[in-house]
């Protein structure tokens, strides 16, 4: 990324983030995905859609481009993975996203998240966790 | 929220070890902190043959907890995670390093809910959490 492809959020959605100095500091405006799955839950040809709606999802509440929305996909195999002692069943979206984010957005993010992510699986609740955290200084 | 990530190389453990082992960092995690056991994940990730390993070492405990409990109960459960490894891996303890990491449990979403912070867990989450297990 060049110092040309920073978009900052628009004024209407960056009031929940700390001020960020766009030459040295774009690296804290990009959201990162990291969904780690269990084997054969989450078919191959759901993940685009998944994908999208993250970018979606991230970029509607917290701002910047759905460019900079990077998603990355962990498959546990079958019986690698468990919950409870037993096999797992269970899919994880960590969300790594700007610091400063107030904690009514972050759980809109994550709510948001939830819900569309259960609508596409047809997972439950308990079969997902999600998780918005501030990036840590690089 | 507690998930704990076993590096590990190719093919050492069988499915009755890593289970084993999974049921007792559920065991150690849930006696430690009094967390409900739904809520513990553990993962295995090997190594293939002849590439380097992410933590430099054959093995490795990664874990990831709320923040907020007292150092030496984070102390105690690695120790125990790692001996309770040891014991039913068969690798000395010496040679499984490991870490737990932290982040504030508002950061997290499960079962439908935020996450309480350690200590702050009321009977309505619990019951809360126990149904969701159940569904």
């Amino acid at each position: 990324m060049d110092d040309r492809a920073i978009t900052l959020p628009s004024p209407a959605r960056c009031d929940n983030l700390r001020p960020v100095h766009p030459l040295t500091d774009f690296h804290a405006l990009m959201i990162n995905f990291n969904c780690t799955i269990q084997e054969g839950i989450v078919p191959e040809e759901l993940r685009p859609a998944l994908e999208s709606e993250l970018a979606r999802i991230s970029t509607d509440i917290l701002g910047g481009n759905p460019v900079d929305v990077t998603v990355q996909w962990i498959e546990v195999p079958h019986g690698f993975g468990f919950r409870g002692g037993a096999l797992s069943t269970t899919s994880a979206v960590r969300g790594e996203i700007p610091p400063g984010c107030e904690q009514e957005t972050r759980v809109r993010l994550m709510q948001s998240i939830q819900d569309r992510w259960m609508e596409i699986t047809g997972c439950t609740t308990d079969e997902l966790v999600v998780s918005a955290r501030d990036r840590r200084p690089s | 929220m507690p998930y704990y990530r076993c590096i590990i190389p190719q093919d050492s453990l069988t499915f009755e070890q890593r289970q084993e082992i999974a049921l007792a960092f559920t065991d150690i995690h849930c006696g430690n902190t009094g967390a409900p056991r739904s809520f513990v994940s553990v993962s295995f990730f090997e190594t293939p043959e002849g590439e380097q390993p992410e933590f430099g070492t054959p093995y490795y405990l990664d874990g990831g907890n709320r923040a907020g409990r007292p150092e030496e109960v984070k102390q105690q459960l690695l120790a125990d995670l790692t001996q309770a490894f040891s014991d039913i891996s068969g690798v000395p303890v010496e040679q499984i390093p490991g870490r737990i990491r932290e982040n504030p449990a508002s950061w997290t979403m499960e079962g439908g809910f935020v996450l309480p912070e350690p200590g702050q867990e009321g009977p309505e989450w619990y019951a809360a959490a126990a149904a969701a297990a159940a569904d």
